[in-house]
Parts: structure tokens; sequence; C-alpha cells
């Protein structure tokens, strides 16, 4: 039982790992993200699947875990942004050299421009991650005001803190509809996808957050408006970047965040793609493309079984059942996302899943609903 | 535990338990979708007792709904016993 607890601690030996790349430099950075792209596509082909479904008697484990995730975000990205910052910002290269004795700050100055780019695609990764992921299951736990403001403020290193409000009351109300932004159409590819939902995305927050407000008799413009408050949320972690790191960890932290964001909306893409839903029809487990792979599942706290999830939306992580006979996506998470990236393989591979969908999930009203698509 | 009348038929719910799944463990065909408080399928009338709101209703319930006691099965657990109305309830 002990291994069931452990097991999404996984996420934070990347981190420690990722943090430990950064202060390394140069090539370390780059192996240290090979490293852990290979561990997690290579460990879901390898080590299956897990559809264990333990009853936990201590779920308050895992509501510290998932707090754990913003000092870990900001440790993260404290880092992150020293590591290209032009001077030893607050001390801390000498700090950590009295502390271990090992210069950090060299290892800072032999690290290329180059190197530090691909530092913005490894912390993007960890970004998304750490506080996506996390996000997503706190912002569900609307019953648990601290949940939510955590998990507002993890999205807000994403520029995203719109999300708690668009996925749980626009997302998960519109999934597999046409007018789901998150729900991508057969024949979309993910970069349009990306600009797409994230479009759209936004636009569906601030009508769904425009609405509560009248509501509420309050006004749109103002503090009481969650989206402004998120905003104000990620100028202040932007403007934290650039005391902490100048104009080039400013820099740093939007390309992370941006790559975060991107991240998340390709996850968007393959979770749904293609899939259909008529009208009137409750959200049921095919409704979305699940995977119970090992890693994907370990690291990201069950995003993986998102059948479930949709299906039943209030759901803490912990008691989603596998749902062996729901929609399976390729692979595992991230090599899904890799496939999704070179669009006329993914549309090969999506096509048979699709006309199996089509064939064997839909119901007669989807079928008709695809009809009328075509 | 506490007992629910819900139209015709009565049932109980165990503690933190939404209605709606009271309501479906029940065997009663209470309508549902997202289960996330984000589509109102689930939507009832409160008439009589209190309930514990998982999200904020405003999301999706106009004030007219709202003045009526409109709550959403999914998002709502009991605190006492209730009485509740199900217009879309065969």
């Amino acid at each position: 039982m002990l291994f069931h607890y452990l097991k999404f601690s996984l996420f934070y030996l990347l981190s420690v790992l990722t943090i430990i790349a950064l202060l390394a430099g140069e090539d370390w950075i780059a192996l240290s993200y090979l490293a852990v792209s290979v561990f997690i596509i290579a460990g879901d082909a390898w080590f299956g699947e897990d559809t264990s479904a333990p009853v936990y008697k201590h779920p308050h484990i895992f509501t510290a875990q998932l707090f754990a995730a913003l000092p870990l975000l900001c440790v993260l990205m404290f880092v992150g942004t020293w590591s290209v910052s032009a001077t030893d910002t607050l001390g801390f290269g000498h700090w950590f050299y009295t502390l271990s004795g090992w210069d950090i700050n060299q290892n800072k100055a032999a690290t290329s421009d180059w190197q530090h780019g691909i530092a913005v695609f490894y912390v993007g990764l960890m970004v998304s991650m750490i506080g996506t992921v996390t996000a997503h299951e706190l912002v569900h736990r609307t019953w648990y005001r601290p949940s939510v403001f955590i998990g507002r403020w993890l999205l807000a290193f994403s520029f995203d803190s719109s999300f708690s409000i668009e996925h749980v009351y626009g997302h998960h109300n519109y999934v597999a509809h046409s007018h789901d932004p998150a729900t991508a159409p057969r024949g979309r590819n993910v970069y349009q996808h990306i600009v797409l939902s994230t479009l759209a995305g936004n636009k569906s927050a601030w009508r769904i957050e425009g609405q509560r407000l009248k509501r509420r008799q309050q006004p749109i413009w103002s503090w009481h408006n969650q989206i402004l408050r998120g905003v104000a949320m990620s100028l202040s972690l932007l403007g934290l970047s650039f005391w902490l790191g100048g104009v080039a960890g400013l820099l740093f932290f939007i390309g992370c965040g941006l790559w975060a964001k991107a991240l998340l909306e390709i996850v968007n893409y393959m979770e749904h793609y293609g899939l259909v839903r008529a009208e009137g029809e409750p959200v049921l487990p095919r409704h979305s493309w699940n995977t119970n792979k090992k890693m994907s599942s370990w690291a990201m706290f069950n995003l993986s079984r998102h059948s479930h999830h949709h299906a039943q939306g209030h759901i803490p992580f912990h008691q989603l059942q596998a749902m062996p006979h729901a929609p399976v996506m390729p692979t595992g998470y991230l090599g899904t996302i890799c496939l999704t990236l070179l669009p006329p393989l993914w549309f090969k591979i999506m096509a048979k899943k699709l006309h199996d969908w089509d064939n064997n999930f839909a119901s007669e009203s989807e079928r008709r609903l695809l009809q009328r698509l075509k | 535990m506490f007992k629910i009348e819900l139209n015709q038929y009565q049932f109980m719910a165990h503690k933190g338990e939404t209605i709606l799944h009271a309501a479906l463990s029940a065997g009663i065909d209470f309508a549902h979708s997202c289960q996330a408080g984000a589509c109102a399928t689930c939507q009832c009338q409160l008439k009589a007792g209190e309930v514990r709101e998982l999200t904020d209703f405003a999301f999706v319930l106009d004030d007219e709904q709202l003045a009526e006691g409109i709550i959403l099965g999914c998002q709502s657990i009991p605190k006492s016993n209730l009485s509740l109305f199900k217009s879309d309830l065969k």
C-alpha cells in the first residue's frame, strides 16, 4: 500500500533532477531533458499499465503533495531565472558554494545561449507537469477554497489562471461538442489548435465569469473578476522574474510559461481529438481518450484516467478508475504529445482509432451527427 | 444519514454524499451529465432543508433560479433532511 502513496511522488524526483541540471548548466541541461523524456516515454512503453484502484485511507497526504507543488515551482523558477541572469542574484551562487563547495556560478558562466534555450523547453515541460497538472486537480476542488487559490497561482506561471473557470465550467460542460474550445475537430492540426483553443478558451472564460459577476451583481471591471485577478497574478510573477533575473530572467520566464501553456493545449488536443457528443447525451467515458500507462499516471496524478475524470468531474484523482474499456490514446502522455507534433503521422494513427470509435463507441445519434459533419 | 424526499421518492444520503450520488444509488433516474457543476442538468429545487454547496452556483444558474432555491444535485451535500422537487423526473 505504501507504494501506492509513493508512486504519485514521481514529479518531485523529476523536479529535483531539473533543478540539479540547471545548477550544473552546459550540456547537463540537454542530457537531463533527454533522460527525463526517455524515462517517461520508454517507461510508458515498457512498464505497461496501472489499472489498480486502491482505497486510500489518508487522502490528505495527496492534498499536501498537491499543495507542495507551489513552493516547488517557485524554487524551480527561481533557479531558472537565476541561471540566466547576468549577476549572482541574491548571492545565491555564493551561498550555494559555501554550503556545498559546488561552484554553480562557474557552471552558469560556462553555459551558452543555446543551452539556456534548451532549458526554456525543459523547464516549460516541468512548469506544465508541476504547475498545470496539479492545478487542474486543485481547481476542480471548488468546495475547498485553498485548493482553488493554490491551483490558480500554479496556473499563473503559464499565464492561464482563467483555465480554472473555462475548464471547470466550460470544457466540462461542452466536452466533445463542436463549440467546445478544447475539443479539436477531425482534421485540425495541433499547431492550429494551440492558437484557436487559447483564443476561444479565454473568450469563453470571460463570458462565463462575466455572467457569474452579473448574477452576483458585482462589476466586471473590479477586483471581484477572477480573470483580472489572474492577470494581476501573472504580471506580479513577471515583475518578480525581471527583478531576479533582469531582461534575460523575464524572457526566460515568458518562454517557459508560453511553452507550458502550449503543452496544456496539446494535451487538450490529444485528450478529445475528433470525438463527438450528441446534444442531450450525458458526458460518458467514451468522450475522452484514456490511457493507464504507468509513468503518465504516476507523474501526472492520474490525469491519464481522463475518461472517468470527464464522466465524473468532481471525483478526486486518487478515486479515478482505470476504465479499461474506454477509447485509448496511442500511448502515454509524453509519447502522444510527440506524435501530435507530427500531423501527418498523427492523422494516420488517429484515422484508425476514430474508425474504431465510430463503429464501437459512438451512439446512434452520434453516428448520425458524424454523417452530418462529413 | 439524512432523509431526502424527492418528488414521489424517499431515500437516504450518507454523510458527505451528494444528492445526485444518493439518488442514483437509490436507483432513481436523476438526470445528470458533467458532474462538475457546469451543465445544470442535475438542477432541482430545494423546498426544505439545508445543503453545503461545493461550487458557486452563480456560474450556471441565473438570478431567478437562485431566488427560487434551485440547486445542483451533483454539487450539493445535505446538511439536514431535505425536501426536493425535480421537474424533469419521471
